[in-house]
């Protein structure tokens, strides 16, 4: 059976930096997924990503015994169901962050930092905890849905960003280190670049790392950009993943189709998936989720510049067309045979199939496309039967297509 | 009782008529030998002895306990009580010959009309006593019994006479020990054993099938007129034997059922147990005589036959030879050719399609031409798995099959097929064979709508299905027929009376049953609502993508059973929309003509060792 073995090393690290958070020797700062992480750590802040919390609820399937906790408070069960678990813990006191990494529960934050360039839930989300926590909140507030990212709009974000300096010096005691934060973001250049050669290995025909891999494997690149620490996990797991393509060992050897992932994965459901894809001969090879951390505009000679600018191009922020070509990039890169659009019930902003644009693309570029509905924490949004129905008849429709070709 | 020491017993059958006696004859001194085939109940009742609770409660160990009747016989034994159902009897006569010596007495301890003469053949009339008991128990574990009642007395008479004395012997040696038992003349034990027998028929047949207890089946007016009827009916037939009860008997028996405790009987027991009962003995015997007689009893026949054919139907699929009749009636209950052209298809190549839907399993089998040549039909969630067997055991020996294809729900779980299809790629297969070219296929199931866009190549180019609820559903259907109560069946008759156009808001089955409430209390007809449920079905699939411009067909279970659907999809839609032959087996169909395709495509990549050869 196909393994990486640097799972192992992946768990450790992953545990050191959840432990690191409650020893009391860094001030905590909560900073959204793809917020301006690098800013932060060069004011010496242990970093805190709460999608990160969100995701582990999803993945051990308890966010639905606290969701009903937030809902109670009035938060829609139909809004971002990372913010109603996240938050429905939190009122409950009840997270596998005490279980799995002995922790007391949600680490205590000095700053709360967000940037809604994902989408405008987290603003909620975070101004809830900070008045629980009663501390500091900034945001960042991008322009959306571009098609083009100008240097206008760039400006923008420069200025909001540097409108942080201030809070985060008063709160952590520093005076705002220029060479510390081009050093934050030299490592998380360095670090998101082996990211996404991680992520091209699987453009080999024998592909050997799966989305479903992708999204363990991505935690590093998440919680520890900006350290030393991802770049060394990055470059062993990158090491591994070559070897095995010029091994040609792969997670699906005699894989009959070829499949991206479009949307948030279903956390709770991503071992029923990886197994009905692979038992139907389907090697998932791509998506867009994992390829939101691959910041390649990052450039250490011009820290404010570049972070503002890769922040803001990153698909999830862009408009129709720009979303369009990137996928038609993709589908050409790694010899996509067919796309499956995860529309969520309750990520709205990570949900491409409700315009049209699957039809669009489809007509663009002939790759098929099956659109299945279901959420990132919820299952009670998810219909298991139906849903397995639609995906393994997708898949024996591709197989069909690609023996006519 | 020093005499009793002497006396040697041997008991064949250790139900609770069996233990019971067993146990109480112990205790007045007798020596009793034991024949238990079970293991398990042979070797606890070595160990702990038989135990008895309620009415009476006492409790013997035995030195004598066999596993064969044969080991008896070096006992020589005073008495041989056969305590076993009445159709055991047959077959352990056949080694107890052995066993006749002069002084042997055998009993037959069962009740019912005429069940000594299952033993005068082999041991003769002289030798024979016949008991009526009046005492029975529930087996609570192997050794216990919990004795339910006695009515005393029993009655124990010797079948010409010859062995009165035994019978007095023994009927004293039971009264010793509070079984209290009277022993009576040939003649009196006749009328005894009628009597026992009216008391039994009229209610244990009842219980068995109407799956209620004594106490219940007391209780209901409507069950108690049955009892009286069915001991009327058993009067009259003992009439014309010349055995006459007096004119309150009637009235004693409805006083003496009603003490009845809220428990089955025995007969009943066995039949909800799905073992054979003795029901020849009780409402047959009855039935029986009155043919001798011309004297008809229907209500005992009733039973009767009721009785047998449920026992068959529990029976029927462990006897061997049986099967071939169910083999018979399946297939021509499933054939759709002529059955004298079905032997060719026994050779040559066949296709079998197996659709394991939410509601229904479908199968069909087709020939190497497409054409189907059986289709049958089972409910998917059925206990019955050797109703599933049966069909396929019909199906192998009656065709061919070389290749098969699972699709549905439970495909996964059925690991016979040969090849795993899902049922939207079946569905545009079985549409495209008879209708080739761009269409549009709506199939309405068990529990979902499917829409499916086939290209000019026949291929399945998009599809849609529901995945939130089951709103226009054959669920639905039913669930909405019940809360209305529209008898299912006549649904499409009905809406196709109707012009009006009420519509159900509710997506949702549970809502809509609300909505469909209020259309009651306002006094809406059956013909409205019938339509108005259809409407809303229309409306679902009208948000559905279907392309106007191709054919449009539709399939599945419900259009099978509600066709003025079609007409109302036809006029929301403005197309013309053709339902398919037996749509709700299209998808079996078309898994059958996939597994065909399959099998052709193989036949060409890997010849036939024959065919190497030439």
């Amino acid at each position: 059976m196909y393994i990486i073995k640097s799972t192992e090393k992946m768990k450790a690290i992953m545990g050191n930096y959840f432990r690191s958070l409650e020893n009391g020797e860094k001030k905590v700062a909560w900073c959204t997924s793809v917020g301006p992480a690098e800013l932060l750590r060069s004011f010496g802040f242990e970093v805190y990503f709460p999608e990160n919390h969100g995701a582990l609820l999803g993945a051990t399937r308890t966010a639905m015994d606290v969701i009903p906790e937030a809902v109670k408070m009035g938060y829609s069960g139909h809004v971002c169901s990372y913010t109603t678990a996240d938050i429905g813990s939190y009122l409950r006191n009840d997270t596998p962050l005490k279980k799995h990494y002995g922790m007391k529960g949600h680490p205590k934050p000095d700053l709360i930092a967000f940037n809604t360039n994902q989408c405008r839930e987290v603003q909620d989300w975070f101004y809830f905890f900070a008045k629980e926590f009663n501390c500091p909140v900034v945001g960042i507030t991008p322009p959306r849905y571009l098609e083009e990212v100008t240097q206008k709009e760039v400006d923008l974000v420069v200025e909001q960003f540097k409108s942080m300096i201030p809070i985060c010096e008063q709160v952590s005691g520093q005076k705002f280190d220029e060479a510390k934060f081009k050093e934050t973001v030299r490592l998380s250049k360095e670090a998101t670049l082996l990211w996404q050669k991680v992520l091209k290995t699987s453009t080999a025909m024998n592909a050997p790392i799966s989305f479903f891999d992708g999204t363990i494997h991505m935690g590093p690149i998440v919680v520890l950009r900006g350290t030393q620490i991802a770049k060394d996990y990055y470059t062993e797991l990158l090491a591994e993943l070559e070897e095995n393509v010029k091994n040609n060992e792969g997670f699906l050897p005699k894989a009959r189709t070829r499949i991206f992932w479009e949307g948030m994965p279903i956390w709770g459901k991503l071992r029923m998936l990886s197994d009905l894809f692979t038992s139907n001969g389907a090697a998932v090879v791509a998506s867009t989720y994992c390829s939101s951390w691959v910041f390649d505009k990052f450039d250490e000679n011009d820290p404010w510049n570049s972070t503002a600018r890769a922040y803001t191009e990153i698909f999830i922020n862009r408009g129709e067309k720009a979303k369009m070509r990137m996928l038609s990039d993709w589908f050409k890169e790694y010899r996509i045979d067919g796309i499956i659009y995860h529309d969520s019930k309750t990520c709205f902003n990570n949900s491409n199939a409700k315009f049209g644009m699957p039809q669009r693309l489809k007509d663009i570029t002939g790759v098929p496309a099956l659109v299945i509905e279901g959420d990132l924490c919820d299952l009670r949004f998810f219909s298991e039967g139906q849903s397995i129905t639609k995906i393994e008849t997708f898949l024996e429709q591709l197989e069909e297509n690609i023996v006519l070709k | 009782m020093s005499n009793n020491k002497q006396i040697k017993v041997g008991i064949i059958g250790l139900g609770p008529v069996g233990g019971i006696l067993a146990v109480k004859l112990q205790q007045a001194g007798c020596e009793v030998a034991l024949c238990i085939r079970n293991e398990v109940k042979r070797n606890k009742i070595i160990n702990e002895g038989i135990i008895l609770e309620n009415v009476f409660q006492d409790k013997a160990r035995f030195n004598h306990v066999f596993e064969n009747v044969d080991d008896f016989v070096n006992l020589d034994l005073d008495y041989l009580i056969f305590a076993v159902k009445t159709y055991h009897v047959p077959d352990l006569l056949k080694s107890t010959s052995a066993l006749i010596t002069e002084k042997l007495t055998v009993v037959a301890a069962q009740n019912g009309i005429d069940t000594e003469h299952l033993y005068t053949s082999t041991f003769g009339d002289g030798k024979v006593l016949r008991m009526v008991v009046n005492f029975a128990g529930n087996q609570i574990n192997p050794n216990t019994i919990k004795v339910s009642f006695f009515t005393p007395p029993n009655y124990l008479g010797s079948i010409n006479d010859n062995r009165r004395a035994q019978a007095d012997e023994l009927a004293q040696i039971l009264t010793s020990v509070n079984v209290t038992t009277e022993a009576v003349s040939a003649f009196d034990l006749v009328k005894k054993v009628w009597h026992k027998t009216i008391l039994n028929s009229s209610l244990s047949a009842l219980c068995g099938v109407g799956r209620l207890t004594m106490a219940e089946a007391m209780s209901d007016p409507d069950t108690v007129e049955l009892i009286e009827q069915t001991i009327s009916e058993a009067v009259g037939v003992a009439e014309t034997e010349k055995i006459r009860f007096d004119d309150n008997f009637i009235r004693e028996c409805m006083r003496y059922l009603k003490k009845g405790g809220d428990h089955f009987p025995s007969l009943a027991l066995d039949l909800i147990n799905g073992k054979e009962t003795e029901i020849e003995f009780f409402n047959g015997k009855i039935v029986e005589y009155g043919r001798k007689h011309y004297v008809r009893a229907s209500l005992n026949l009733s039973f009767t036959n009721m009785v047998n054919a449920m026992t068959n139907k529990n029976i029927i699929s462990r006897m061997p030879g049986i099967t071939t009749d169910i083999s018979r009636k399946i297939l021509n209950k499933g054939l759709t050719i002529n059955p004298e052209s079905l032997n060719q298809y026994k050779k040559s190549d066949c296709f079998l399609g197996i659709d394991l839907g939410s509601a229904y399993t479908k199968f069909t089998v087709i020939d190497d031409k497409g054409q189907a040549l059986f289709r049958y039909f089972l409910p998917t969630l059925n206990n019955d798995k050797q109703a599933f067997k049966n069909v396929m055991q019909s199906i192998s020996t009656n065709f061919n099959i070389v290749m098969s294809c699972a699709t549905g729900y439970g495909r996964k779980h059925f690991t016979m097929s040969d090849i795993v299809k899902t049922e939207i790629n079946c569905a545009a297969a079985g549409v495209s064979l008879a209708c080739p070219g761009e269409k549009n296929i709506i199939d309405i199931g068990g529990e979902d709508i499917k829409i499916i866009r086939c290209d000019k190549d026949d291929n399945v180019q998009n599809f849609y299905m529901n995945d939130k609820c089951a709103a226009g559903t054959g669920a639905f259907l039913s669930e909405i027929a019940e809360r209305a109560s529209i008898n299912i069946a006549e649904m499409s008759t009905l809406a196709s009376l109707s012009n009006y156009e009420k519509e159900l808001n509710s997506f949702c089955t549970v809502f809509a049953k609300t909505e469909i409430m209020n259309w009651i209390f306002d006094g809406m007809s059956l013909e409205d609502i019938s339509r108005g449920v259809y409407n809303s079905i229309a409306n679902k699939i009208a948000k559905m993508r279907i392309d106007p411009g191709i054919p449009t067909y539709m399939i599945g279970g419900v259009i099978a059973h509600h066709p003025y659907l079609k007409q109302i999809l036809s006029e929301k839609f403005d197309l013309k929309i053709n339902i398919i032959e037996a749509p709700q087996f299209v998808v079996s169909y078309g898994a059958a003509v996939i597994a065909a395709k399959t099998f052709a495509k193989k036949g060409k990549n890997e010849p036939e060792p024959a065919e190497a050869e030439n």
